[in-house]
């Protein structure tokens, strides 16, 4: 599984979540910020899964790169910190139906890229 | 989060790439039929510990409540990897666990938050 890859990537997606929630609630409290790095996070993700990566590579930037940077405990953790009922319901309705929408619409663009490539292979 | 050192921000890096390699074995361990399960135990997982800390965050601080739930927590947990899923599910014609995969994930994370929560506060 490539585990320093893993780690490696891991490292950069929790750092560049942190610096970009970086002064809000950060710890705890749900964060708009959380929804739009998910719905981005999901869309890259969507993107690297048609593309024909390295298994090395894949494992850096998926499995720990934008496993990471992206985030579902923030939402769960929102509903027990006395976040109000409305914001946890629109922190996990944006960041699910649009990070789903933005997983497809990354999946069509990367599935596209490489089927440029095989044509002109 | 005004109150935490240079090396807190350091621990919860390492904590998010410790979080990282988690999810990757579980997802390399589990099943993933009918539903990836290792995304969901990570969730899961991840959503236990959250409520934990936030039931405990005044004694342990902010300097720990941000490397536990920031960084191990974010980096366990994912939404990217949720949304790729679910969208792969519905490409396979298998819709019905496609919206499965979401429900269980939402009902099961903001359960286990909750009870751990409600566990040791």
């Amino acid at each position: 599984m490539h585990p320093f890859a893993v780690a490696l990537g891991g490292a950069a997606g929790t750092l560049l979540r942190l610096l970009l929630t970086a002064g809000g609630s950060g710890a705890a409290g749900w964060d708009p910020r959380i929804s739009v790095i998910n719905v981005v996070g999901a869309f890259l993700l969507g993107v690297l899964v048609r593309l024909p990566v390295r298994p090395r590579l894949r494992s850096m930037l998926a499995s720990g790169g934008l496993g990471s940077l992206t985030s579902f405990s923030a939402l769960s953790i929102a509903f027990v910190d006395g976040t109000p009922g409305y914001a946890v319901a629109l922190g996990l309705l944006t960041s699910i139906v649009l990070g789903v929408a933005a997983a497809a619409l990354g999946m069509w663009l990367g599935g596209l890229l490489t089927a440029g490539d095989r044509e002109t292979a | 989060m005004t109150a935490v050192a240079w090396w807190g921000w350091a621990l919860a890096v390492g904590a998010g790439s410790i979080g990282a390699l988690l999810r990757t074995w579980l997802v390399r361990t589990l099943s993933k039929r009918p539903l990836p399960f290792g995304v969901l135990a990570a969730n899961v997982v991840a959503s236990v510990v959250g409520g934990a800390v936030v039931a405990d965050r005044v004694e342990l601080g902010a300097t720990w409540s941000l490397v536990l739930i920031g960084g191990f927590c974010g980096g366990l947990s994912t939404l990217s990897t949720l949304a790729a899923d679910t969208v792969e599910l519905w490409l396979e014609n298998r819709c019905r666990d496609a919206v499965g995969n979401v429900a269980v994930n939402v009902a099961l994370g903001l359960l286990a938050a909750w009870a751990a929560w409600t566990l040791v506060s």
